[in-house]
């Protein structure tokens, strides 16, 4: 079973800027965030972002986010692994930094209307990737209803740097665009409803993945030969989901539900149920306990054992694409500058600032855990 | 060969089509149903830090993340509005 | 009709340099000045709504009736609304620097409390007063947060405001002075 981290991050490296398409500029807004992974198989990754946005001239606002990534792998045991890393180096434990920029600027245009446009750039050693992101908010009924509507350009170069030789470079193109639909429903509550399209077209693989087929089946010693991987050029995907709120007025607390279906034309669909709690245990202090639930099938191609005697055009080595349930469970805690803000004149500038701590436990029905540790310091200005 | 190329995108079309039908007559059933309009002086609790769906304690994208190199799905979570609608 | 010819000419003439400048201004107007035009003219005017609000810190009640011959502006916030929180220091000033005109504040809060700790030592030269049950809010079919209203001498709603930005702090000082001057 191939249980390793296929990759830590080398694909679809577009999801951070997805997220920025999607993230409503908070006006003049200072962010620092760090966030430590590390899983049972020695794999660890260490960021640090800083984020800022300012509103340079009437309804016009900027943004910018850097973002670096320490990226340590353990090195490989056996000739044969999932692990996304150059054979150059498989005899220790591999190391790499990850740079991101993104730069937006969004157009208030009257006080419904929004438009955002941004630039993606993310580079290591051996992964290039560029993004042009838009996305276009309308809000309708009073601001009781909020349409959303993103579209996305990027272009990946993934690199391979092999035992021998220079730096080999193969591509993917993506496009993407989503939408969603927000609707308040009670000055308690609220619905949102959207869906996710993406079109990948290019090299869809893992260039360090290998998987062995067994050339000799039926034999009463297998012999396995080593092979790259290979996934079909062109992927489309798909997911629609949806999130409901409800604030419960009197115990100052809410709940937020998730739930979303994905689909994609490699014939993976999946399920996630999300819940999150929030509750004041103090007028400063959040506690936030949350549970995520994921299941999905596997891809029309992905096989436990390979073997020569039914050949097929694609291969994996990927343990994302075969079917799989994971929970994730985590607990957060938020402190709110507002109460030191009010006591205190001379620290105004705290009143929109917070302090958010998290940590959660990843863990799939492939043996695999993860534990996450993310800090965040806000502030407005 | 053909056939099944079709076939796999006539079962894109539905499902699709039926994702989009459920989308459209969830709307229209908020906006018909005599759903209340919320007025922006109403939205104290709807303003609240407890009521984002983008306070995920830390930075979504960094979660988004997460997930995507884990698993074979993407999307989701991600959109605007519901907060204090406050004009700026 | 002379000059009407006239024109046509010029457009004929000038058509499309005047379709380029024209498209070129309808975008900027777009990008640029629509941000700004927030605020929206009374059409006919009409007597302010009535209401008798607390006072933030105290029973007495106020209401427009109170500042009639003076001009008013009644500015409408809360402590959850991030441009609101923005906007009241800047409103405090304005209120300094027109001693003849009247500011008043209204609070739209559930706890009062949360309004009067935002508001300590802030609110010198401003009225503040405290709508809990939002019925002066909802008298002014308040439309969005901040809101601000101008209020003639003669008791008359002048010109509204929704939203907050430098820009609607400057044209709100202006048109106050032009009030006070009436």
């Amino acid at each position: 079973m191939i249980r390793n981290l296929s990759s830590l991050f080398s694909p679809l490296r577009f999801f951070l800027a997805v997220a920025f398409a999607g993230h409503p500029l908070a006006a003049d807004e200072l962010s620092y965030t760090t966030y430590y992974f590390g899983d049972n198989s020695q794999n660890s990754v260490f960021t640090s972002s800083i984020s800022i946005s300012k509103t340079v001239w009437r309804s016009t606002l900027v943004l910018m986010d850097v973002e670096l990534d320490q990226i340590s792998l353990p090195p490989i045991l056996d000739g044969v692994s999932g692990a996304s890393r150059p054979q150059r180096q498989e005899g220790q434990v591999y190391r790499k930094n990850r740079g991101q920029v993104i730069l937006g600027v969004e157009q208030g245009l009257g006080s419904d209307t929004r438009v955002a446009a941004s630039v993606y750039h993310s580079e290591e050693a051996d992964y290039l990737s560029r993004s042009l992101i838009g996305s276009f908010t309308q809000e309708l009924f009073k601001k009781n209803t909020t349409f959303f509507l993103k579209g996305q350009y990027s272009l990946d170069s993934v690199g391979e740097i092999p035992r021998v030789g220079n730096l080999v470079y193969r591509f993917k193109e993506v496009h993407q665009a989503g939408v969603a639909l927000t609707q308040l429903l009670s000055p308690v509550s609220w619905i949102r409803l959207g869906y996710d399209g993406m079109r990948q077209n290019g090299f869809n693989s893992d260039p360090y993945r290998h998987l062995r087929v067994n050339t000799a089946p039926g034999a009463a010693m297998p012999i396995y030969e080593e092979t790259r991987e290979a996934h079909p050029k062109i992927r489309f995907r798909h997911a629609a989901w949806g999130d409901y709120a409800y604030s419960f007025a009197d115990l100052d607390a809410s709940v937020l539900l998730h739930y979303r279906y994905y689909w994609d034309d490699w014939s993976i669909d999946s399920h996630t149920f999300g819940l999150r709690g929030n509750k004041y245990v103090t007028p400063n202090w959040i506690i936030s306990p949350e549970y995520r639930f994921y299941r999905q099938g596997a891809a029309n191609f992905w096989r436990e054992n390979y073997s020569s005697e039914n050949s097929m055009p694609y291969l994996t080595g990927d343990y994302k694409l075969r079917d799989f349930d994971s929970n994730n469970a985590g607990l957060g805690l938020t402190y709110l500058f507002k109460g030191m803000a009010e006591t205190r004149p001379s620290l105004d500038f705290l009143l929109g600032c917070s302090l958010s701590l998290k940590y959660f436990r990843y863990f799939n029905t492939l043996d695999f855990y993860a534990d996450v540790i993310e800090g965040r310091l806000l502030f407005n200005f | 060969m053909k056939n099944s190329c079709l076939s796999k995108w006539r079962i894109l079309a539905r499902r699709f089509s039926a994702v989009a039908t459920a989308a459209g007559a969830a709307f229209l059933w908020i906006q018909l149903s005599g759903c209340a309009v919320v007025e922006p002086y109403q939205r104290e609790k709807l303003s609240d830090p407890i009521m984002d769906s983008g306070n995920s304690i830390a930075k979504q994208s960094l979660e988004a993340k997460f997930f995507s190199t884990r698993e074979g799905s993407f999307g989701g979570g991600k959109g605007v509005g519901g907060g204090c609608g406050c004009a700026k | 009709m002379a000059g009407h010819g006239r024109a046509i000419l010029q457009q004929r003439e000038y058509g499309g340099a005047v379709k380029i400048i024209g498209i070129a201004s309808g975008l900027l107007t777009c990008l640029l000045l629509l941000p700004a035009a927030i605020s929206i003219h009374a059409s006919q005017l009409q007597p302010a709504p009535a209401f008798d609000l607390p006072h933030l810190y105290n029973d007495s009640l106020f209401g427009p009736h109170d500042f009639k011959g003076r001009a008013v502006l009644i500015d409408f916030w809360a402590t959850w609304c991030a441009p609101c929180r923005k906007s009241l220091p800047e409103l405090e000033k304005v209120a300094a620097r027109h001693s003849g005109a009247t500011v008043v504040t209204v609070n739209l809060d559930g706890d009062k409390g949360k309004a009067r700790g935002f508001l300590k030592g802030k609110a010198q030269a401003m009225i503040p007063l405290y709508d809990g049950k939002q019925i002066a809010a909802k008298a002014y079919a308040i439309e969005g947060m901040p809101a601000a209203f101008l209020i003639d001498k003669s008791g008359n709603l002048w010109k509204r405001f929704d939203g907050y930005t430098e820009n609607t702090l400057q044209e709100m000082e202006a048109e106050l002075e032009k009030l006070m001057l009436e």
